[in-house]
């Protein structure tokens, strides 16, 4: 019975997901795109087979110094991803537990699960295999070590869960994943900083030979050195580890079921008054509900952060290179702004979530759905733009420009006219939480950027304006009127789109259950 | 000015060639308290979420209070309350902030309105609590008070007793009979017949997208042929039986 359920799961887990890949165009995508990746995944291997063989100056330590860093990234990653959330909530251990297994069996079910991926397979099978072949030099070696290589996935799988289910109790709290979620997002950016500040600040030859000295004291390191230096006692160390991985992840689950067990009530939290603006009744609840939710939800707040902080990184970027790249940035700083200001919120229907078929089913003006949140996201600009200048005044000496403002608000207009239309018509339902990765159309992100690019054309002339391919500068003034006549134009549009799509958004929705 | 509240013009959904609503023609007069019967997946939610604007019917249309849903949506939407089985909420504001901005967004001016229905749904200690940190039971009370919170003329209700408790939903039910005797008109979707009898006057009962019966309990005991004593949970069972034999 035990042995039959176990099956049923592996299967059952496999015709999910090629049930999901037959059935929607989104899965069979991804599902092309891991096939590409691991065809390009054993290309890459096998050139790495004739490749580096034949290259003299490439020892065995150096072929090491690379490699022990990329699997013991494979061992940070199995364990923060169950933690982060960011796999998906399908993997939740206490889901397998209500069937009668063992907790043993459901920790090894969880575990092969989570190694068998079709995109970390090709990511982390091929390409570590060939270079483990090149590094043991003969084939009883290479296979011994391809062994170890693979029960220290297993264990590294293992070690994630034990994490996850070890702190679940701690991890389900919802004000934890939340705080979680941005922070995620935030080590995103950090992770683009570093690539420039890094090498300033530490010096990267001495930290790999150090990793290298250190490297024997994880399991990752001990699979290498079986490879490398022919050391096969490593192949006992490694089971012992894994076994003793199997034996925690008993425990652990079985702690794990009864944490997710005991329910959770609903904490008080401290609610503020409502801003009362003198506009409509209904813009204002809108405005207000709003605020509410940058405060308080993750997804909400990462977008706000990243449309801040990404025009700042390029400029970041261009003082840490060039002199002449920074006096381009703070020239074209209005329209970096501008554009990711609003573009970041294409899909502004989307962040509604469930809450839009309530606002879809009552009689507010879809006009005011529309202007409200344009409202709101126009506020944060104006407070976010001027701040900036104000900064950028201080810390580098530019001018505090009124051509930048009127830029900046004439590329935010058009910009939001792009989203409107675009938001409209491919409304993506997000997640309540951010658990399981995000949802984003496509179609949504190249339709904006499309429009939004052919609407920007005369404020990138006026930009471009005196060098040797234009000649005639569009004045500013012309380029404010402009967008405020395509914002009208296209909202309006938008309005009309939204009317006509409105059943088919609710239908949407309701199906995304 | 009609005396119907609902009226429904075949209304017909077909799902990649099923039908799971079958020309439906209803007729539901004012202040009636209306109870939609039948097993999972008979079409109730379906036709429900068509009567109320919320899915594209195939064919036909609804008329509420004489106004066509496919032609004046957001009319229609001014005049009526639905409670889905899932109640559809901004789940990041507490049941108050909700409450406040429904309130607003169907531009309500009664002040102690958000209060009293909180009483009403005995939420009063969750006021404050974000409604992703409620049980569904009260998620579900919070989607009913916002759909109360306009006066709505009808009111549709799918499931609406499911995960609420008993005190709760005596409280509930006696709200909404007291709302029927001021004129409201109630919709009410369910599979739980016990409820239906003790509160609805008149019943329809839909299996396989198709009406097998309609009209007061006494109506229904005669055309399924059954005695006086006969509850409505008999002759559910009888007309749906029935219906599959002529099937097979």
């Amino acid at each position: 019975m035990r042995a039959w359920i176990i099956k049923k799961f592996l299967l059952n887990y496999l015709n999910i997901y090629l049930n999901r890949v037959k059935r929607e165009r989104k899965h069979l995508f991804y599902f092309i795109l891991s096939l590409i990746l691991l065809i390009a995944s054993i290309a890459i291997s096998l050139l790495l087979l004739n490749i580096i063989p034949k290259i003299t100056d490439i020892g065995t330590e150096e072929i090491t110094s690379t490699i022990f860093p990329l699997i013991t990234g494979l061992y940070i990653l199995f364990i923060l991803l169950p933690i982060t959330g960011l796999s998906s909530k399908g993997e939740d251990p206490s889901l397998l537990l209500k069937y009668p297994i063992t907790y043993t069996e459901a920790f090894l079910i969880e575990s092969i699960r989570s190694i068998s991926k079709l995109w970390l397979i090709a990511i982390y099978i091929p390409p570590i295999l060939s270079i483990l072949y090149i590094l043991s030099n003969s084939f009883p070696i290479f296979i011994l070590s391809s062994i170890g290589y693979l029960l220290f996935l297993f264990h590294a799988a293992g070690i994630g869960y034990i994490f996850f289910s070890l702190l679940q109790g701690f991890l389900e709290d919802r004000k934890f994943r939340d705080t979680i979620a941005i922070i995620s997002g935030l080590l995103f950016l950090g992770f683009y900083l570093l690539i420039y500040l890094l090498p300033e600040l530490i010096d990267i030859e001495k930290l790999l030979s150090l990793s290298y000295s250190i490297h024997l004291l994880l399991p990752s390191g001990w699979v290498v050195d079986l490879a490398a230096q022919k050391k096969i006692f490593w192949i006992a160390p490694i089971t012992l580890i894994t076994l003793i991985t199997i034996f925690l992840g008993k425990h652990s689950f079985k702690y794990s079921y009864y944490i997710s067990t005991e329910k959770t009530g609903g904490k008080k939290i401290k609610t503020s008054k409502d801003i009362r603006l003198p506009i409509d009744k209904a813009i204002n609840a809108m405005l207000n509900k709003d605020l509410k939710y940058y405060k308080r939800d993750p997804g909400l707040k990462l977008g706000l952060l990243f449309s801040m902080i990404f025009p700042l990184i390029f400029g970041l970027q261009s003082i840490f290179t060039e002199e002449e790249i920074t006096i381009f940035y703070l020239k074209y700083f209005g329209i970096f702004a501008g554009f990711f200001f609003s573009f970041s919120f294409y899909n502004f229907l989307g962040y509604e979530r469930n809450g839009l078929i309530k606002l879809l089913s009552s009689p507010i003006k879809r006009k005011d759905i529309i202007y409200s949140k344009n409202l709101i996201l126009g506020i944060f600009f104006i407070i976010y733009l001027i701040t900036t200048l104000i900064a950028l005044k201080l810390i580098l000496k530019t001018p505090f420009s009124i051509k930048v403002i009127t830029i900046s608000i004439s590329t935010l207009l058009i910009t939001f006219a792009a989203t409107n239309n675009t938001g409209v018509r491919y409304p993506e339902k997000m997640p309540e939480e951010l658990r399981g990765g995000r949802n984003s159309s496509l179609k949504g992100v190249i339709f904006t950027m499309i429009l939004s690019f052919i609407l920007l054309t005369p404020i990138v002339i006026h930009m471009t304006a005196s060098t040797n391919l234009i000649q005639t500068k569009i004045p500013i003034p012309l380029i404010f009127i402009y967008s405020i006549l395509i914002y009208l134009t296209l909202t309006k549009k938008a309005e009309k789109t939204l009317k006509n799509n409105e059943i088919k958004i609710i239908e949407k929705f309701n199906r995304e259950n | 000015m009609t005396d119907l509240a609902i009226k429904t013009l075949k209304l017909t959904k077909k799902f990649d060639g099923f039908r799971a609503v079958n020309k439906l023609n209803l007729e539901i007069e004012k202040g009636w308290f209306f109870g939609f019967l039948g097993p999972n997946g008979a079409g109730k939610t379906t036709a429900m979420r068509m009567m109320t604007g919320r899915l594209r019917p195939t064919e036909g249309d609804t008329l509420i209070n004489g106004t066509s849903v496919k032609e004046n949506p957001i009319n229609v939407k001014s005049q009526i309350g639905v409670l889905e089985d899932e109640p559809k909420l901004y789940e990041r504001l507490t049941p108050v902030e909700f409450l406040e901005f429904v309130k607003d967004i169907y531009n309500v001016e009664d002040s102690n309105k958000v209060e009293e229905l909180l009483s009403l749904v005995d939420l009063e200690h969750k006021r404050d609590s974000l409604i992703i940190d409620l049980s569904h039971g009260m998620r579900k009370k919070v989607g009913l008070a916002a759909e109360l919170i306009h006066e709505p003329e009808i009111l549709f209700l799918d499931e609406p007793f499911a995960g609420i408790d008993p005190v709760s939903s005596k409280a509930i039910k006696d709200a909404l009979v007291e709302m029927t005797n001021k004129g409201i008109t109630i919709f009410l979707s369910t599979h739980i017949l016990e409820v239906a009898e003790k509160l609805c006057e008149n019943v329809a009962i839909i299996d396989k997208g198709e009406i097998l019966a309609r009209g007061d309990i006494s109506n229904l005991r005669r055309k399924a042929e059954l005695g006086e004593r006969s509850s409505l949970e008999d002759i559910f069972l009888k007309l749906v039986e029935e219906a599959e034999e002529v099937e097979i």
